[in-house]
């Protein structure tokens, strides 16, 4: 075991640090694209004079425009208002997964939204926490930027925050954080914490809103759906395994996920004979949907002749009249089973453990997954021996 | 903006890529990315060239190396920002070691500094790699100075702490 005192650890960093550079051809190329882009800019200023002038006639025409029309002044850049009902949804809202909760988005971001992104989260409090939710940038077309974050109530970590009751009665809390440059307000609704978050300016070095304007953005959230003629959900053409072609496939009409809560990286579907199983299980047919990191959606497939077979777990159903069976044996180790005409459905996820990853779907989206089963056309497959 | 700018900047790069590089280096431990974002700091500091007051050129270009780093980090890795700490290289292909010709120990206090929270490791490189004052320092977090004295031995204490858990044994003086 090597030891050492301070002295030794510092002088052992600078070591480190005498190793990190950038070489010359390097160093030269940042330096070259730092000109580069310094010149085009130059080149804008330019033409600024010429814009000025253009920009100052403009102006003045706006602000006639405004003279007379006072009332239009109420309308700023802003996008929606408090007053206004609509949600304000992101762009790529149907193609993220979402968390497993409903929630609310705002009506109302101080600018105009240029580009606005969600991300299913998990959010990590503290080392023992993780608090599955969904996070939201709405950004200007300056980079002005706020963020939303929505995630499951857990611990409460805003000891010190400032509390500010709005007219509505929700109480809000204020908090400024200076390690990690960011004001926020939090609150909650139902079993769901909500934030409305900016970012210290680095160019200014202030935070860009009152605590006014983030509760007014707080005030104006509201329900809303995730529009249907986008939604994976609604798909209704089943996702199949990259090797679908080359598998022997089982003889019973059976059906694959047409959803799947994340990008899917690689698929591969496999075959077993369950003769060992009879008469539970015939064979089985399973598909692994693999994510970047290789953690894997499992969808069972198994041929029975036993009918439905009860786990003793807990009975879901469904508003279509299925009936599912969550059998949960820890949080880390669950799956849904359902079965019909003599095929039974498995769908779990497995976590790449090479990785230490912790992907563990959770029960609602393994609903989700199942409710999502359409028929595969088997017509002229090859089937099980 | 002017050629004066222009030439400043040339003039600063010179004299401080290479610390900057190593700062923006250890907080995102990816030499691609530092490359691309070393240079985000110097057109930052051309942009501002006109406000900089010209009292601490190394401490404002740290300052804004940091910011653009976190700017960077809050865009790209939001789950790291939110746990404070900056996202360490999951890729084999580069791999830090890959560009570091690190021996075995190096190795371990590099990986161990890199388990530390982004504000440990913030006061670490910069007043004992970067040798910065607590001033300077404090100037360039945004803290006062006895914060950026109580975080640095707490930092310490995190960084003997991280080490001991792989396998190192600390005297301390």
């Amino acid at each position: 075991m090597k030891h050492y005192n301070d002295n030794e650890l510092i002088d052992q960093l600078k070591n480190i640090n005498e190793k990190i550079y950038l070489n010359d051809n390097e160093k030269r190329d940042v330096l070259l694209n730092i000109n580069e882009k310094i010149d085009t800019q130059k080149t804008r200023h330019g033409g600024f004079l010429a814009k000025t002038l253009t920009f100052a006639i403009t102006g003045l025409a706006i602000m006639l425009f405004m003279f007379l029309v006072p009332q239009f002044i109420q309308h700023d850049s802003s996008q929606g208002s408090p007053e206004e009902t609509k949600a304000i949804i992101p762009e790529n809202i149907a193609e993220v997964q979402q968390p497993p909760f409903d929630y609310m988005l705002p009506s109302y971001i101080p600018f105009s939204v240029e580009e606005s992104n969600a991300q299913y989260q998990v959010f990590i409090s503290t080392i023992e926490e993780r608090k599955r939710g969904i996070s939201i940038d709405y950004i200007a077309n300056d980079n002005e930027s706020i963020q939303i974050h929505i995630e499951e109530s857990g611990t409460d970590t805003l000891e010190n925050a400032e509390v500010i009751e709005s007219d509505s009665g929700r109480t809000y809390k204020y908090f400024e954080n200076p390690d990690t440059n960011r004001q926020f307000i939090s609150f909650q609704d139902g079993e769901q914490t909500y934030r409305v978050i900016g970012e210290l300016s680095s160019e200014t070095g202030e935070y860009p809103y009152t605590k006014d304007e983030l509760v007014k953005i707080g005030e104006s959230f509201v329900p809303f759906e995730i529009p249907e003629e986008n939604n994976q959900h609604s798909e209704k053409s089943a996702i199949l395994p990259e090797n679908f072609d080359e598998v022997q496939k089982p003889n019973a009409d059976y059906k694959l996920p047409s959803y799947l809560p994340n990008e899917i990286k690689k698929s591969e579907a496999t075959v077993e004979n369950l003769e060992d199983h009879k008469p539970l299980y015939l064979n089985q047919f399973t598909v692994n949907y693999y994510n970047d990191i290789g953690d894997k959606i499992v969808m069972d497939i198994r041929e029975t002749d036993a009918g439905t077979i009860d786990y003793g777990g807990e009975k879901i159903e469904r508003p279509n009249g299925n009936v599912y069976e969550y059998e949960k044996h820890d949080s880390q180790n669950h799956a849904l089973h359902f079965t019909e005409q003599n095929v039974a459905y498995i769908v779990y996820s497995v976590p790449n453990l090479e990785t230490d990853s912790d992907y563990n779907l959770s029960k609602e989206e393994l609903i989700r997954i199942m409710d999502s089963l359409v028929p595969v056309n088997t017509q002229n497959l090859s089937s099980l021996q | 903006m002017n050629d004066e700018a222009k030439f400043q900047i040339n003039q600063w790069y010179e004299e401080y890529n290479n610390d900057l590089y190593q700062y923006i280096f250890y907080l995102i431990r990816d030499h691609d990315q530092a490359k691309d974002l070393l240079q985000d700091t110097f057109l930052k500091a051309y942009k501002k060239y006109d406000t900089f007051k010209q009292d601490n050129t190394k401490g404002w270009l740290f300052r804004i190396a940091r910011n653009v780093t976190i700017d960077f980090v809050r865009k790209k890795h939001p789950v790291s920002y939110l746990m404070d700490t900056l996202p360490a290289k999951q890729s084999h292909d580069s791999a830090p070691e890959k560009h570091l010709a690190l021996n075995e120990s190096e190795q371990e206090l590099y990986q161990a500094l890199g388990h530390l929270k982004r504000s440990y490791r913030d006061v670490i490189v910069l007043r004992k790699i970067k040798e910065f004052t607590v001033s300077e320092v404090a100037d360039i977090l945004g803290w006062n100075e006895q914060k950026v004295r109580v975080t640095l031995t707490r930092a310490l204490q995190a960084l003997k702490r991280q080490l001991e858990k792989e396998g190192y044994e600390h005297e301390a003086l």
